[in-house]
């Protein structure tokens, strides 16, 4: 398991390696586009800056001075810096700043959504092939079908053009700053919390369905009827239980797509989070600000994978790691 | 046995008159099949009509489709086509009323009503007063009065237009042959403005004078030369005891004053010379019925600059389901013959193999996208970079389930038989195992469809991606468009996001209607 494990994580930093590689290179053999007018003060200082800082060297050297300044830089530089959003500043400060939003909405729609979720799921699950389960399970296939941001629009529209919402995230932010847990600030992410709960909550309810209505119709559930159990103690204990298995690793990816959280959905609803630097990035064409983030969300992609797969063998130890596959 | 087969000579297949039956002369104990047999293809669809939610996506669909091809062609509007004087106007279905005619509710004060009342054009804004509400201002001690009415959105009234002679001459003729106006009185205000500063100072000189009578004037003069549908005398509005800023129409018995220009006999003049051309205070909404031989009606309504949102919608379906349907066929074709390739050799060729779609698969699809729009956009446009970075990636789905039947099938006894009789290699993989992967494979091309949508809607509408040329333009850029309208003109994001909407549901619904008939051991595990 543990040579597994070492196995695993040595893939995955070569795989991240790779991947950064070519988009340094694509991304340095961009056009730069500068800030300032041609001739201009600032056109002069962004070009001198550029000019020391070694980004007009031949593409390999960049590269090479690039893991050069990650490991010795000491003005922050580690990561290059930004260019056009804010001249100089480092992409981990622009970042950090805009972590909170984007983590907070997540963090409320894993808290809202997935109980119901499950929940959703159980009941559907225990009430199989009747009306009820009949109608959810069209209501949820309708749910997952419709785009994230048809939703949001539609809140957007109920809440704010109809029913004057009072709490914007921009207004919030601006008002209570520093304080990300100000009730304002908490009222503000209601929206876009709901409009992310839509799919969520479909989408763990109807896995939820599945695989518990596997669960229930295997031979130890019958075995623990047979024993005297009563249904609710064999629901609880037995088939509940192990249909956890897989739900569990999909609970943990949730969480960890918590850091990279919905562009749309932050983009629609103006909060300034991860996304919205992500495309203020693209749009000002700030390089090194568009690797960094961009090179997060790859990073959180490929723990996200492994841990899930890790956590496989870890909630149920029937599943060996690193079998030989059978082929 | 009967016929001996020399290996050397074999070429792909046993000829029939190689072959002769075991049991030649014994007898059979087994009946023959009283049923027809139902070939393979034949059982899913048999399965697929059972499924009652998927025939009516598939109808849906195909009414989308229709939509996309269609609705271009019958509407004589092209996709660049776009008139700004019916910017935003409400949906409307021709000859409605009631329901989808382009008007809205909405509360007005008294002096808009007068304003909007008062048009010499065939329509006015007002469609239909509900209702008139007076309430006493405590504040401001009198009456304040406001109307609910139906606002017709497309009641543009009097706009000045230039036309050339020629156009002139087509325009007297029409108006003589339907008997219509579009030739509206010409208005001259400058006159009545001055005459009517200079009473009212002369009227009372302590109160007023050239200085702080002025900004009203400027303001009385600007609302003339604004909106061409004044062509009658305005003035001051009074709260009862003193003048106040707003204006009002001035009632004279019930009736309004016109200020049209009359020539000596006393004529109204309806259009002046000016370089060449005439100018002319036109009817807009007949104008428009001269121009295009029927009245002027947006189905889907129009956005800010007066573009169609029915032509545009149409053909922001037409490029997705063109993006989809072609991006999920190559991806069929890369991940089908790199999957059987991997999936059939196995060893080394496989691991690198792994390896490579490993690595593709980790990158996300929006840097992906923004990478290749970035480098490519500027070469072969933004449409064939997005092809490229949907096809980079996307064809590591289909790849892998190919992959995974292969590894299924591939050591199964019929293909050692198969082997054993001396098939080749080609005449396995695609013979005797792909068949098998044919079910989970058409499914996922078929799933495949939405989600390119689904991402290239995303991308326009974030614009990372813009598709807007003059002629081209994509469901994403639509819903951006309306999304800035959100509060005002809902209609503008309403179309295009109902669309995608149901385009979404239809194909999932089809999706898993093709899985259960391709699969029906997988029925309800969903």
């Amino acid at each position: 398991m543990f040579k597994y494990i070492l196995k695993r994580i040595g893939l995955m930093i070569m795989t991240f390696f790779i991947i950064f590689t070519i988009c340094f290179f694509l991304v340095r053999a961009l056009p730069v586009s500068s800030i300032g007018a041609p001739g201009s003060d600032a056109e002069e200082i962004f070009r001198r800056y550029r000019e020391a800082l070694g980004y007009n060297e031949p593409l390999i050297v960049q590269y090479g001075n690039f893991f050069v300044r990650l490991f010795t830089a000491t003005d922050g530089g580690n990561f290059g810096y930004s260019w056009n959003i804010e001249l100089l500043t480092t992409p981990w400060d622009l970042m950090s700043s805009r972590f909170p939003p984007t983590v907070l909405i997540n963090i409320y729609t894993m808290i809202f959504s997935v109980p119901i979720g499950i929940g959703l799921g159980i009941f559907m699950a225990l009430r199989k092939n009747h009306v009820e389960d009949q109608v959810l399970s069209v209501l949820v296939m309708l749910v997952i079908s419709v785009p994230s941001f048809v939703y949001a629009f539609l809140i957007q529209y109920l809440f704010c053009s109809v029913g004057n919402f009072p709490y914007s995230t921009v207004e919030a932010v601006a008002k209570y700053g520093g304080n990300w847990f100000a009730p304002e600030m908490t009222a503000s992410f209601f929206l876009p919390v709901l409009a992310m709960s839509f799919g969520t909550i479909a989408g763990f309810s109807r896995y939820t369905r599945a695989e518990l209505t596997e669960v229930l119709t295997s031979d130890f559930m019958l075995l623990a009827r047979t024993k005297g159990l009563t249904r609710t103690q064999a629901t609880i204990r037995h088939a509940f239980r192990n249909s956890l298995v897989p739900i569990f690793p999909m609970i943990l990816g949730e969480f960890i797509s918590i850091l990279s959280g919905s562009i749309i959905i932050e983009s629609v609803f103006a909060a300034n989070g991860v996304g919205g630097l992500f495309l203020e990035s693209i749009n000002k064409r700030d390089y090194d600000v568009f690797l960094f983030v961009g090179m997060f969300y790859v990073l959180i992609g490929l723990v996200g994978g492994l841990i899930v797969d890790l956590s496989y063998g870890v909630v149920d130890p029937r599943i060996r790691m690193g079998g030989k596959k059978n082929g | 046995m009967a016929n001996y087969v020399d290996p050397s000579s074999y070429s792909g297949a046993f000829k029939k008159e190689q072959l002769s039956f075991v049991q030649q002369n014994a007898s059979l104990h087994d009946s023959k099949f009283e049923t027809k047999p139902i070939s393979y293809l034949r059982g899913c669809w048999n399965r697929f009509k059972k499924n009652k939610g998927a025939i009516v996506a598939g109808i849906i669909l195909l009414m989308i489709v229709a939509f996309a091809i269609i609705a271009p062609a019958t509407s004589s509007r092209s996709t660049s086509w776009y008139d700004p004087q019916y910017a935003s106007v409400l949906p409307k279905i021709k000859g409605a009323s009631g329901f989808w005619d382009g008007t809205k509710k909405d509360t007005i004060s008294e002096s808009d009503f007068y304003f909007q009342n008062y048009y010499d054009s065939e329509k006015s804004p007002i469609a239909e007063v509900i209702e008139k509400t007076t309430t006493r201002n405590r504040v401001m001690r009198r009456d304040i009065t406001t109307y609910t009415v139906r606002i017709d959105t497309y009641a543009i009234g009097a706009k000045e237009i230039k036309v050339d002679p020629e156009e002139f001459e087509r325009i007297v003729k029409w108006e003589e042959q339907t008997g219509r106006t579009i030739r509206l009185g010409m208005v001259s205000y400058q006159d009545y403005v001055n005459q009517y500063f200079a009473d009212l100072i002369a009227s009372d000189p302590e109160t007023y004078n050239e200085t702080n009578t002025q900004q009203w004037k400027n303001t009385m003069n600007n609302r003339y030369a604004q909106n061409s549908n004044i062509f009658y005398k305005i003035e001051q509005a009074s709260d009862g005891t003193k003048l106040i800023s707003s204006l009002k129409p001035v009632i004279v018995d019930d009736n309004i004053v016109d200020l049209y220009e009359r020539d000596t006999n006393g004529n109204i003049i309806t259009e002046k010379t000016s370089g060449g051309q005439y100018v002319l205070r036109a009817d807009y909404n007949v104008y428009y019925e001269f121009l295009y031989g029927e009245e002027c009606y947006y189905v889907f309504g129009a956005n800010s600059q007066g573009y169609d949102i029915f032509v545009r919608l149409a053909s922001g379906a037409r490029l997705s389901l063109i993006l989809g349907v072609s991006v999920s066929a190559i991806n069929l074709i890369i991940g089908l013959i790199w999957g059987s390739i991997t999936g059939y050799y196995g060893g080394t060729v496989d691991l690198v193999m792994e390896r490579i779609t490993d690595i593709l698969s980790s990158i996300p699809f929006v840097i992906l996208a923004t990478l290749f729009q970035l480098h490519l956009k500027d070469k072969v446009g933004p449409i064939i970079s997005l092809l490229f970075a949907f096809v980079v990636t996307g064809w590591i789905g289909v790849a892998s389930t190919t992959r995974m039947q292969f590894y299924r099938f591939k050591n199964q006894e019929y293909v050692l038989a198969s082997r054993t009789l001396g098939a080749k290699d080609l005449r396995l993989i695609f013979v005797d195992i792909l068949p098998n992967a044919l079910g989970t494979l058409v499914t996922s091309t078929v799933l495949m469809i939405p989600s390119v949508i689904f991402s290239e809607s995303s991308l326009s509408y974030l614009n990372i991606v813009n598709l807007q040329t003059s002629n081209i333009t994509s469901v994403g850029t639509l819903l951006n468009e309306g999304s800035t309208f959100l509060s005002s003109y809902p209609h503008m994001i309403m179309f295009p996001a109902l669309f995608i909407s149901l385009l979404m549901i239809s194909f999932n619904l089809i999706g898993n209607g093709l899985r259960d008939a391709f699969n029906p051991t997988l029925r309800g595990s969903e």
